[in-house]
């Protein structure tokens, strides 16, 4: 997806003509106004491109402060080459916030019916799942061998398909913490320790390997 | 069923989707551990706070890159122009390896060529 551009580049440069002309001076509000207010004439791109050159020449050393009003404490210093794209990159995440276009929290499985499949599925010991082969020995032993030796947990999840893996992760915690299938909120892990599969879809073969905090 | 997944009626409001904002976790994860020793542990919320930092990165990059292709009147975002935002933002020791990594796959596509015809 091709990023949101910004609707206030010229004021971006206007930044830019602060920063040439007090090119030592790091003042907390180097662009604030500039920045918020809208009334800004626009340059022409001749005139935006003569600026450039002694922005790259007067800048090459010197870092310029951000707007305090997104930070929380402080000014924060940029590279002054990113301070542009930083800026712009901001006004784009506003945007898509102002639209409530973005997901805050994250969803626990994608898909509902290899969630419940996962489910169902045997566990031996160890919490890992039993494969087709070993289902109707469920043997101790040789789970606790799958489980320890790296080339044996690779074998044992390669039959898997790519959506039970993917579920691998969830189901565990959903089985350590109660939690209802129908929930969405994304459960407190301290302490629970869980698989590498994450929110695959089609990453084709995955490894489990635990991981604990 | 399916309505029972609390996103599921996001693609009515044109929300964006997890999925779509991020890169997979678990090849984030996998990338990761290519660089740890053997033995190392990597803990989810790293595994998270990677996917997060990823995405911007990519985003911040390529944004700087459509910048370049507006003035231009360019449609079309290509190698040379993230390798030109990646040195115009600062990562001067990364363009010169993605450059020539580049351009060597354009040489491999070009031998591929050959041995086609």
């Amino acid at each position: 997806m091709k990023p949101f551009l910004s609707n206030h580049t010229d004021s971006m440069y206007n930044c830019s003509q602060v920063g040439c002309s007090h090119p030592m001076a790091h003042t907390s509000y180097p662009c604030g106004d500039p920045y918020f207010g809208s009334s800004i004439v626009a340059y022409g791109p001749q005139a935006i491109n003569q600026q450039m050159v002694p922005q790259m020449l007067g800048l090459a050393s010197t870092r310029i402060a951000l707007p305090v009003d997104l930070a929380e404490d402080g000014p924060i210093y940029v590279n002054a080459k990113q301070y542009h794209g930083i800026l712009r990159r901001r006004q784009s995440r506003a945007k898509l916030e102002a639209q409530n276009k973005l997901i805050k929290s994250r969803k626990p499985y994608l898909h509902e019916s290899r969630h419940r499949h996962a489910l169902n599925r045997v566990r031996g010991s160890g919490g890992r799942f039993l494969s087709a082969k070993q289902l109707p020995q469920s043997n101790a032993e040789l789970v606790t061998d799958a489980y320890q030796k790296k080339d044996a947990s690779e074998a044992e999840n390669h039959p898997s398909s790519t959506g039970e893996n993917a579920s691998i992760t969830f189901t565990a915690i959903s089985a350590l913490t109660s939690m209802s299938s129908n929930s969405v909120n994304f459960p407190n892990m301290a302490g629970s320790s869980q698989c590498s599969g994450g929110l695959t879809f089609g990453a084709g073969a995955l490894q489990c390997t635990s991981v604990g905090r | 069923m399916e309505d029972s997944i609390g996103g599921s009626s996001s693609n009515d409001n044109n929300i964006i989707k997890e999925q779509d904002r991020l890169l997979p976790i678990a090849n984030v994860g996998r990338l990761m551990k290519q660089i740890l020793p053997q033995n190392a542990k990597i803990s989810k919320e790293a595994k998270e706070t990677m996917q997060e930092c990823v995405s911007e990165f990519i985003s911040f990059v390529t944004s700087e890159a459509s910048e370049k292709c507006r003035k231009e009147r360019r449609k079309t975002v290509n190698g040379d122009d993230i390798c030109w935002a990646l040195a115009t933002l600062g990562f001067d020791d990364y363009a010169e390896p993605m450059r020539r990594k580049s351009r060597t796959k354009i040489q491999e596509a070009s031998t591929n060529q050959n041995d086609l015809c």
